[in-house]
């Protein structure tokens, strides 16, 4: 990395007003990204202007206000739409999160799925895409089918094409494992379920932030991510449809917004993405997204990309180092997220200890407890590295986790 | 300081726990998870509870989670019924409350005490007493 690109990762940090503060007397290093990454001041600025400016509902208002929340809230879907590179803005719903979409989804394809059909999901989702499914089987009578990985962390595709068959009718895969870094060939995954006519729901949640996406090459049926992975806010996140699914498939929630007309006796719904946007939406929230979106298209994401990579390898190399350490999730595809235990420590004492330090870093079964008896451990310490982070939060990190195993053993 | 909350006290009841295991002539049996991590307890009456309180327990937890049910199991040890769930429930309330101190509770409870500046990590001290009490009641 030359002096240039060391300089323009040095002015990103200073993007990030929350970094500068002290914890417990020492300097943040946050290293919970994957959890949430934190915000820079544009996406700040831009959620304090609207609100001192622009704010009123959207839709169907005809004063200047309305007019100005309106265009606020449509640009920030239509830059949505741009960062997937969907072919339409209207196959873009904005949801409360990842976690709602998937629920959206699951409650929505119900009129597709008959008893005895099958989901298939892997077996490194998050709860958020394991819960769903299993009441949507509940509900109709499907199977949930869990396709297995081996010890790295790395689906087993094979194992996949096995299962597969005229039965399924929904895979929904993790693109990025929150647990354990690992980048899942999607690309196979899809076009595998493509060759059975298999509707694909991809969740990109961890991805999305990461690099870029494009649901027209994935060729995805649906495709969902968090503004807060991305540098956004809480409680807005994505969701893209494929139109001729998304025309198909029932509303989730019902009231104001996804109608076009009502009488006591029957409704008429809107049309795409309102039908699937009841309510009024989080406005604020959209604005947030639309400038996050706009923070990450002045990056270099392949300058990014490859610096959060090196910052991974080499707090890789040192972790390795310590006595009794044991990783989780070791695949050859990965991202900037290391996962490990150390023998005789439990996660939450360590991550204690080194929040003494001023670290961060998330600690427990990080909502995955299936994946977390597939290795036979209660939970791990999770480091997630982001574009603000640098070598010396490593360095930071490593003194801190030697210190706990001083403290504890 | 954290190393308040990690006394060496605190480390030695977790690494040499009192009533550890799962005693033969199980009376009663209670499992519990902590939701915030997923950590698992399983507590044991061994014997009649209306006779003698002799309580045991499994767990896969935290340091503070196994001193805190060393603690349970050692406290509790001969106790009448009724006193025991009453000692329990007093003993979770004053971790929940922060108030350890302020009561004249046997010495040994005092390494929780630290606990409640750590909110937390304060369900991690709790979970064997609400488990006791829940096995007991």
């Amino acid at each position: 990395m030359n002096k240039k690109h060391k300089e323009i990762l040095e002015n990103i940090r200073n993007e990030f007003p929350i970094l500068d503060q002290k914890i417990n007397g020492e300097d943040l290093v946050y290293l919970d990204n994957a959890a949430s990454t934190q915000k820079p001041k544009s996406v700040i600025n831009a959620i304090k202007d609207y609100y001192e400016n622009d704010h009123s509902n959207v839709h169907r208002g005809v004063h200047t206000l309305s007019v100005r929340a309106t265009e606020a809230y449509e640009n920030a879907r239509s830059k949505v739409a741009d960062f997937l590179n969907s072919p339409n803005k209207h196959q873009i719903i904005f949801t409360k999160g990842t976690t709602d979409s998937v629920n959206l989804i699951a409650s929505s394809v119900t009129n597709l799925i008959q008893e005895n059909d099958e989901i298939l999901i892997s077996s490194m989702e998050h709860h958020s895409n394991i819960v769903p499914w299993q009441e949507l089987c509940k509900r109709t009578g499907a199977v949930l089918k869990v396709i297995p990985i081996n010890e790295n962390g790395e689906l087993l595709i094979d194992e996949y094409e096995g299962m597969i068959s005229d039965k399924t009718k929904l895979v929904s895969v993790v693109h990025l494992s929150n647990t354990l870094g690992t980048i899942n060939p999607i690309e196979d995954i899809i076009r595998i379920a493509k060759s059975y006519n298999v509707i694909t729901m991809i969740d990109g949640a961890q991805a999305a932030g990461h690099f870029p996406i494009d649901v027209q090459e994935l060729d995805c049926d649906f495709y969902l991510f968090s503004g807060h992975k991305i540098f956004g806010p809480t409680g807005i996140g994505v969701l893209y449809g494929k139109e001729e699914i998304l025309n198909k498939i029932d509303p989730y929630q019902f009231g104001g917004e996804m109608i076009l007309k009502v009488t006591f006796e029957e409704t008429t719904y809107n049309d795409l993405p309102h039908k699937f946007e009841a309510g009024t939406p989080n406005i604020a929230g959209a604005v947030g997204i639309g400038a996050s979106i706009d923070f990450i298209n002045n990056l270099d994401r392949d300058l990014c990309h490859q610096y959060e990579m090196e910052l991974h390898d080499y707090a890789l190399e040192r972790l390795e180092k310590i006595e009794g350490i044991n990783i989780i999730g070791k695949s050859a595809n990965k991202s900037a997220i290391i996962s490990f235990v150390i023998e005789g420590l439990h996660p939450h004492d360590i991550g204690t200890i080194i929040n003494q330090k001023g670290i961060a870093v998330r600690t427990g079964h990080h909502c995955t407890m299936p994946l977390m008896d597939f290795y036979g451990i209660p939970g791990t310490v999770r480091a997630s590295f982001s574009i603000y982070n640098n070598h010396a939060e490593v360095d930071k990190l490593i003194d801190a986790i030697k210190l706990a195993i001083k403290m504890l053993k | 300081m954290v190393s308040r909350l990690y006394k060496k006290q605190l480390i030695e009841l977790s690494n040499n726990p009192y009533n550890f295991g799962k005693p033969d002539e199980i009376f009663s049996t209670k499992e519990a998870f902590n939701k915030l991590c997923g950590d698992k307890i399983t507590v044991y009456q061994k014997g009649d509870p209306l006779t003698s309180i002799e309580l045991w327990f499994e767990s896969v937890s935290c340091i503070i989670c196994s001193a805190s049910a060393s603690l349970l199991t050692k406290n509790t040890e001969g106790m009448e019924l009724n006193n025991c769930i009453e000692f329990i429930r007093n003993i979770e309330t004053a971790i929940k409350n922060g108030t350890l101190l302020d009561h004249k509770f046997a010495e040994n409870l005092n390494c929780l005490d630290e606990i409640k500046n750590y909110p937390s990590r304060t369900t991690c001290a709790t979970l064997p007493w609400t488990t006791a009490n829940d096995l007991l009641k």
